[in-house]
């Protein structure tokens, strides 16, 4: 079971339904800077409960677009100009992306995205998909 | 760059704000969501801060859940506060809450007991946990292409069927939100009471009495959605919702004189000793207060708000529903936190002078309007006003909500301070603003100011501390509507004196 899990999270997945809880947002934040992006809503969840903490060390940060950001597709570009900002400003070149369901409904092409940084940042982005349609909550 | 935190915890959200409402009503919430809402305390205490019943009030006592001091329902003790978090952490009464719900579990214990243990735990499928009544939809990927209303109506049945409610209010997670679900539709098909038995298939029915349910339920409950998504902050979940409550629930009504209802106390901002200060106050002032917005409350209660002579609004998140009600019902609002000695006292003589000429009305008369007080009677005195209004830079910023920052300030005014600026990152309202007052849209908006020369002394959230760069005298604010606080302030006693007396400890 620990190994399915692992697999899904070194293939950019989020853990199934007893996940990872509470140690989910330091393992992730591990892989490079977090940033999470989605609605403030989201974030009530329990694996993001340390996010405070996490910001406070400057290795968190939240992007939550409005719903017309998400719509107009936005979003998109405000991600990488985040992600350019907290670059710029903690020297860092790791980013983890954890983002809401908006990501999924949209069909968000995450392989483009970091492509996109890379190119223009040199940026090594992973995506998590914090899908709670497909999970539901995770503990 | 706006939209972007780097520093400060997130606030709960509309749809939390939302949660605190309906928790403390008769009534049952939806939210057309993928996954479980939690009482808002639920992580507050176990999240590497001490627990909220560990930690001893200002006296030094252990707090205590003490249910007999608020209101007089037998379920009162599940208020959102410390004594919520006690209840929710093993120490309900366990027999009134199975006389609320009626429904045993398979061991045959009452349906909400706080048998989820001590900050953990998971209420499972459709299981609402201690002190909630709001349920979610559980929508899937699926749902996203099909529609969620089937999964709105099942979650319905299951939320009418644990915990009998007398109104129904839905709201949009997210998702729900980006796909267009048609809650308004719902909301008809509930109160038609035809709705889920016209719509009931094959597969449904089966899921149905896999969970032990049988029929669909036949309401006929007034039901209405609210327009919230997850995307702002509570407080303007918390009003919207006690408007839609109020469209919902009032209806013309003879004026009672003398009457009150209290709008927009509500449990996250306001503390307990604060609210039953205000009560006494107003009972003292030999007013009737005919239902409480926000706080625990009857349906019955509210019904009979439109009768009121007057409505009080004591904290921003209360002024759309009394807005609403003085143009639908013709009642008139005093809108105003009432904190700090001097302030309760102009308060009284208002109060008196409004239920006074608030007389008897025929239902549906509108009322005279020149009893309405609120923005300009609600503010400081003319002459502190034209100081404070001074255009230089501000030396003081207090930023929180919106009312509560307005009676710290005014109280500071009565004390020869000025040049103070109100700042919120929550909603705020144009008519209870002063000069240079702001609603902040980001962090980098609260640095520009907090960092300008001028600033010598911050009332704020200590999570901000990180982006003043300079040195300022800071007073910590409560932080109840942060979601995960870093430095944990909760609300504390403000109404009357206590206001000055927390200034006069501050030294200020």
């Amino acid at each position: 079971m620990n190994r399915e899990k692992n697999r899904n999270m070194d293939e950019g997945r989020m853990p199934h339904r007893g996940g990872k809880g509470d140690h989910l947002l330091e393992e992730l934040s591990e892989k490079g800077m977090l940033l999470f992006v989605g609605s403030v809503n989201c974030l009530r969840h329990k694996p993001y409960r340390r996010i405070g903490a996490l910001m406070r060390e400057g290795r968190a940060a939240l992007l939550c677009p409005s719903m017309s950001d998400f719509s107009s597709g936005r979003y998109l570009n405000q991600i990488v100009e985040a992600l350019a900002e907290l670059s710029r400003e903690h020297g860092e070149k790791r980013f983890v992306i954890a983002c809401g369901c908006q990501w999924v409904i949209l069909s968000t092409d995450s392989e483009l995205l970091k492509e996109r940084v890379k190119q223009e940042y040199d940026i090594d982005l992973t995506v998590f998909e914090d899908a709670h349609l497909e999970f539901g909550d995770h503990e | 760059m706006k939209r972007l935190w780097k520093v400060l915890p997130p606030c709960l959200s509309d749809l939390m704000g939302f949660e605190a409402v309906v928790n403390e009503t008769e009534g049952l919430g939806l939210i057309d969501d993928s996954s479980t809402y939690k009482p808002l305390m639920f992580g507050r205490g176990g999240h590497g801060r001490p627990g909220i019943e560990d930690r001893p009030d200002r006296d030094g006592h252990p707090l205590m859940n003490d249910s007999s001091e608020v209101g007089s329902h037998p379920w009162a003790a599940g208020r959102l506060d410390r004594g919520k978090y006690v209840e929710m952490t093993g120490h309900p009464d366990r027999d009134e809450r199975a006389e609320m719900t009626g429904h045993p579990d398979r061991e045959g214990r009452p349906e909400m007991e706080g048998r989820h243990g001590h900050g953990g735990g998971r209420a499972g499928f459709g299981r609402l946990m201690p002190g909630m009544r709001v349920l979610n939809s559980d929508i899937r990927n699926e749902d996203i292409i099909t529609g969620t209303e089937k999964k709105v109506m099942l979650a319905f049945d299951r939320g009418v069927k644990q915990l009998s409610p007398n109104f129904v209010l839905l709201a949009y997670g997210p998702s729900a939100s980006m796909i267009g679900s048609d809650l308004e539709y719902a909301a008809e098909k509930i109160t038609e009471g035809s709705a889920f038995v016209q719509r009931t298939s094959m597969d449904e029915s089966a899921s149905f009495r896999k969970e032990g349910g049988s029929t669909s339920v036949q309401s006929g409950l007034p039901a209405a959605a609210v327009k919230i998504d997850g995307e702002k902050d509570y407080l303007y979940g918390i009003s919207c919702t006690l408007e839609a409550m109020g469209r919902l629930l009032l209806t013309p009504r003879e004026t009672i004189p003398g009457s009150l209802n209290i709008l927009g106390a509500n449990t996250i901002d306001w503390a307990k000793e604060s609210f039953a200060d205000l009560e006494a106050l107003l009972k003292q002032e030999g007013v009737q207060i005919l239902s409480r917005w926000g706080w625990k409350e009857t349906t019955e209660n509210l019904k009979l708000a439109s009768a009121a002579a007057l409505n009080l609004v004591v904290n921003e998140s209360g002024l759309r529903l009394a807005r609403y009600m003085e143009s639908e019902y013709g009642i008139p609002y005093l809108a105003g936190a009432p904190f700090g000695a001097d302030f309760t006292e102009t308060l009284k003589i208002w109060l008196k002078e409004a239920v006074l000429v608030a007389d008897t009305k025929r239902p549906g008369e509108k009322q005279r309007k020149e009893v309405r007080l609120s923005a300009s009677a609600a503010s400081p005195k003319e002459d502190q006003r034209k100081e404070n209004d001074v255009d230089t830079e501000p030396e003081i910023l207090i930023v929180g909500e919106q009312f509560t920052a307005n009676a710290i300030r005014r109280e500071l005014l009565r004390r020869g301070k000025s040049k103070i600026r109100v700042l919120s990152f929550y909603d705020m309202d144009r008519a209870y603003m002063e000069t240079g007052d702001q609603k902040l849209t980001g962090e980098d908006d609260f640095a520009r100011q907090a960092n300008a020369a001028s600033v010598r002394m911050i009332f704020a959230d200590g999570d901000l501390r990180p982006l003043v760069k300079k040195e300022v005298r800071w007073v910590r604010l409560p932080n109840t509507g942060s979601m995960f606080p870093m430095e944990s302030v909760e609300a504390f006693h403000m109404t009357g004196s206590a206001l000055d007396v927390w200034l006069d400890r501050e030294e200020l």
